[in-house]
């Protein structure tokens, strides 16, 4: 069996492959493409199906946020986001997470006291762990959102390991939560993130208050060359006006 | 006689977003018409006749601050509150220059945006 295939192969590389080896060839590469195709038709159906099921779940979810905006009363909201069904709490998060991303305030409140009662802060701290960097974004987001001590050291463990487009949704999350913990290890990040990067990473760790702006500053000696002078002033502008503020 | 229901023309191409504001308006017994691009905006805004504008500042097709634009150089003299997640001076001076009445910064709390647009809907 080895040796027929063998000679075959040295045939072909010699180019002057047999009739039969030509057929063959054409017959595997007809079943591979055509075995490829009908995984994508698979995988498309599956991700339409998935994509169906999770929407026609939502729908049974979402009139808890016009709950949230109509100030229902909190027993209520929570009963209309407890998950249903098996596997229903991520679509709960999805749908609350949605709300939450746009605003502030009372019904952001609201969404993050349901979310920590219904136990989704453990849910996210395990999905840090997951194998899928949808999912270990997702979970980091959330957890931004929930603005749990519990997560900044998980959080500050993978800014070490992942891609840089992960670790500044790690860093988002850290900002959002605002624990000062973890500061230093924002600052060594933004030490080195790219130039374009560090006004962005700069507004986060603005977000610390004052010992937020300790940072900044220590960030701007150490990268002066980083900080374009225009985008420089602003940020000492705005710095002296917080300083004026407090 | 009770005063007609307030109306509210509102631009935002965020689905959510749009949706929390239907609630919004919605709890205020306001009525709102809701689209997801600036473009035709004088046009609504003439056939709609609203109270007060909502606008959002990126959308697909023409910006928040070109529909402003175009809306004051048509006449529209009713109070247009942009909508923005950008808060770099140059941004919130572009949006000042066009026309908007008053700019809340996304994500928002409901209660600004109702202290933003009490006066020109329920004064």
């Amino acid at each position: 069996m080895i040796e027929p295939l063998r000679l075959a192969i040295l045939a072909a590389i010699e180019g002057r492959p047999s009739m039969g080896v030509v057929i063959l060839a054409s017959i595997a590469l007809f079943f591979l493409v055509l075995a490829m195709a009908v995984y994508l038709i698979f995988l498309r159906a599956w991700h339409r199906l998935r994509h169906d099921y999770r929407r026609s779940r939502a729908v049974l979810y979402e009139p808890a946020v016009e709950m949230v905006l109509m100030d229902e009363p909190y027993e209520k909201i929570r009963e209309a986001l407890r998950p249903r069904r098996r596997g229903d709490a991520d679509i709960v998060q999805e749908v609350v997470t949605q709300a939450m991303r746009h605003l502030q305030g009372p019904p952001f409140e609201t969404f993050r006291r349901v979310s920590l009662e219904l136990g989704f802060l453990r849910d996210n701290l395990e999905a840090l762990k997951s194998w899928d960097r949808h999912r270990r974004g997702h979970a980091m987001e959330r957890l931004g959102f929930l603005r749990s001590s519990q997560a900044v050291d998980p959080l500050v463990a993978l800014m070490d390991r992942e891609s840089l487009e992960m670790k500044l949704v790690a860093m988002r999350a850290l900002a959002a939560i605002g624990d000062p913990r973890a500061l230093p290890p924002l600052v060594a990040a933004a030490l080195q993130v790219p130039p374009g990067l560090l006004p962005r990473l700069t507004s986060m760790i603005l977000e610390f208050g004052p010992p937020g702006r300790e940072a900044v500053l220590e960030l701007i000696n150490r990268r002066p060359g980083a900080f374009p002078t225009s985008a420089t002033r602003d940020l000492l502008r705005e710095l002296a006006q917080d300083w004026g503020a407090s | 006689m009770s005063d007609p229901k307030k109306k509210v023309l509102i631009f935002e191409d965020n689905s959510s977003i749009q949706t929390l504001l239907k609630f919004f308006f919605q709890k205020r017994g306001v009525e709102a018409s809701i689209h997801g691009d600036g473009s035709d905006a004088v046009a609504l805004a003439l056939a709609f006749s609203p109270d007060l504008i909502i606008m959002d500042y990126i959308m697909p097709g023409k910006d928040g601050v070109e529909a402003v634009t175009d809306l004051r150089q048509a006449g529209f003299s009713k109070p247009i509150v942009m909508l923005t997640s950008k808060s770099f001076p140059a941004d919130l001076e572009r949006v000042r220059a066009a026309g908007a009445t008053a700019c809340l910064l996304k994500p928002f709390d409901p209660a600004q945006l109702d202290a933003a647009i009490q006066p020109y809907l329920f004064a």
